[in-house]
């Protein structure tokens, strides 16, 4: 056991508000660049914020053109598009122009039959999935036109997707359901087929994410739990190596993996943000809690997502109708 | 209805909840015995001092400050019957509207008065599931209708 003690403390560096308290702002995204963010509400819209001159964080754009709740958002690899899945059963596709912080509609995915819950592009930005109530993964590919070709639908999951989400440099989809199980998809000789899946959780899957190499998975669902996966190389499978338990009180909605850090963020309707990290660097496969943040929001907290340019830099929105950025501090002291 | 409680109590919330009326029939969910006071399980976390920074260090103390926690059991007037969704929605709008104070709500099936019981439990807390089913404008306007309080 090492001397040094680190504490933490998660400091808030930046908030926002939505005009109409109490809007359920639902998900948020950084702009690679990390400069920049997305979110979408109850509200219908997809708001675009950054900070002025003065460093403060505001309003740059509302994207206006969904019928219902915006339920995810999502920016291309390259930041020059960002994708919206809305419960009115479309997706929208936003263009940032060249020099500006502007956006204009350039297309809207239609097909799902029920609410789209969730979107993700790939790690090339050719391929984009979507998923819905209706059961089913389309998967689209990109053209040169701005125009968006289905290759594939598929089913296989028993109820609602929840989550999509893609490999960080493969050609793997990772999908999360309110049938408690997580499936990854793979193109088989042109076709999109489950190659796994993942039984391990006792109720709804809300929210998935991959460590940087993406050797690891991390989920987290309506059971309150927070199970950590791994590919078996061996067997090609992954595995379950680690769980979390009943550390909220409420479901966890969120999860998200910093590629910078390794440590992992949760957020949950128990209004508190958990930070979690590898136990230490002899044990890969085992993880604890740096710090938990109570009473993060004042209502349910719906996303936490890092910084992908600035280290423990997070950002986090919820049910207040709130968007709140925090610094993880690190002091060491010798104890 | 006004309300200017400190503490809410189960009382309050069945006040709240007792003359929504059935989506079916012209009755109450009080008249139809569908919620009963001895159902319903409130924590009011508001007697707790706000004091964040204590909980910054990790441990697993649970301080639940500024919202009440609300536990409810429903009996639908028939095993099958396919409304009980809809009453929980009622249920959980009109406290949402009518509660002078933040708060969580779960709902639930009474254990053995339902035939797909799970089903509906998993259904009836799914945040997503309950913001689809208010943006349906059918389901919007017969919520509305039974949460409606016109007797007073």
């Amino acid at each position: 056991m090492s001397d040094t003690m680190k504490e933490y403390s998660l400091k808030l560096i930046g908030s926002m508000q939505k005009e109409t308290p109490y809007d359920k702002v639902w998900n948020l995204a950084w702009h690679p660049n990390g400069e920049i963010l997305a979110t979408c509400a109850n509200d219908k819209y997809i708001q675009i914020w950054s900070k002025d001159a003065n460093d403060k964080w505001g309003l740059v754009q509302s994207l206006e053109g969904h019928e219902k709740t915006v339920r995810r958002v999502a920016w291309s690899p390259c930041g020059r598009f960002l994708a919206g899945a809305s419960f009115d059963a479309s997706t929208s596709i936003w263009e940032k122009s060249k020099d500006e912080l502007e956006f204009t509609h350039v297309s809207s995915l239609e097909g799902h039959t029920f609410e789209v819950k969730s979107v993700a592009w790939d790690s090339t930005g050719t391929l984009l999935a979507t998923c819905s109530r209706d059961k089913s993964i389309w998967i689209w590919q990109m053209e040169d036109d701005n125009d968006f070709e289905c290759l594939s639908i598929n089913s296989g999951h028993g109820q609602d997707i929840k989550c999509v989400l893609w490999h960080p440099n493969q050609e793997l989809l990772a999908s999360s359901s309110y049938d408690d199980t997580i499936k990854f998809w793979k193109d088989i000789e042109g076709d999109w087929e489950c190659i796994n899946t993942l039984a391990g959780h006792e109720s709804s899957i809300w929210d998935l994410a991959f460590n940087k190499d993406g050797d690891k998975l991390v989920s987290c669902g309506e059971d309150k739990m927070v199970l950590f996966w791994k590919f078996d190389k061996e067997n090609e499978k992954w595995i379950n190596i680690f769980k979390f338990k009943d550390e909220n009180s409420r479901p966890i909605y969120s999860i998200d993996w910093s590629h910078l850090t390794n440590r992992i963020a949760t957020g949950s309707a128990d209004d508190s943000i958990i930070i979690y990290e590898q136990e230490s660097n002899d044990t890969p496969d085992k993880y604890k809690i740096v710090l938990k943040k109570q009473n993060a929001h004042d209502s349910d907290v719906n996303c936490t997502k890092w910084n992908p340019k600035f280290k423990n830099i997070l950002a986090s929105c919820g049910d207040d109708g709130s968007i709140k950025i925090w610094e993880l501090q690190e002091d060491s002291t010798c104890s | 209805m006004i309300m200017n409680y400190n503490v809410i109590d189960k009382i309050d919330v069945f006040d709240i909840i007792r003359h929504i009326k059935d989506p079916e029939f012209p009755k109450t969910l009080e008249e139809l015995k569908v919620v009963n006071e001895d159902w319903i399980t409130v924590i009011d976390f508001d007697k707790n001092n706000n004091n964040d920074e204590l909980n910054d260090n990790g441990n697993k103390e649970n301080v639940n400050n500024g919202y009440c926690f609300i536990k409810i059991l429903f009996q639908p007037t028939v095993p099958h019957c396919h409304l009980a969704p809809t009453i929980a929605l009622c249920i959980r709008e009109k406290i949402k509207e009518y509660l002078p104070k933040r708060s969580k709500i779960e709902i639930y099936i009474k254990p053995g008065t339902h035939q797909t019981e799970d089903e509906i439990n998993k259904q009836i807390n799914d945040k997503e599931r309950i913001i689809a089913a208010l943006e349906n404008p059918e389901i919007f306007q017969l919520v509305k209708k039974c949460i409606k309080e016109d007797d007073y």
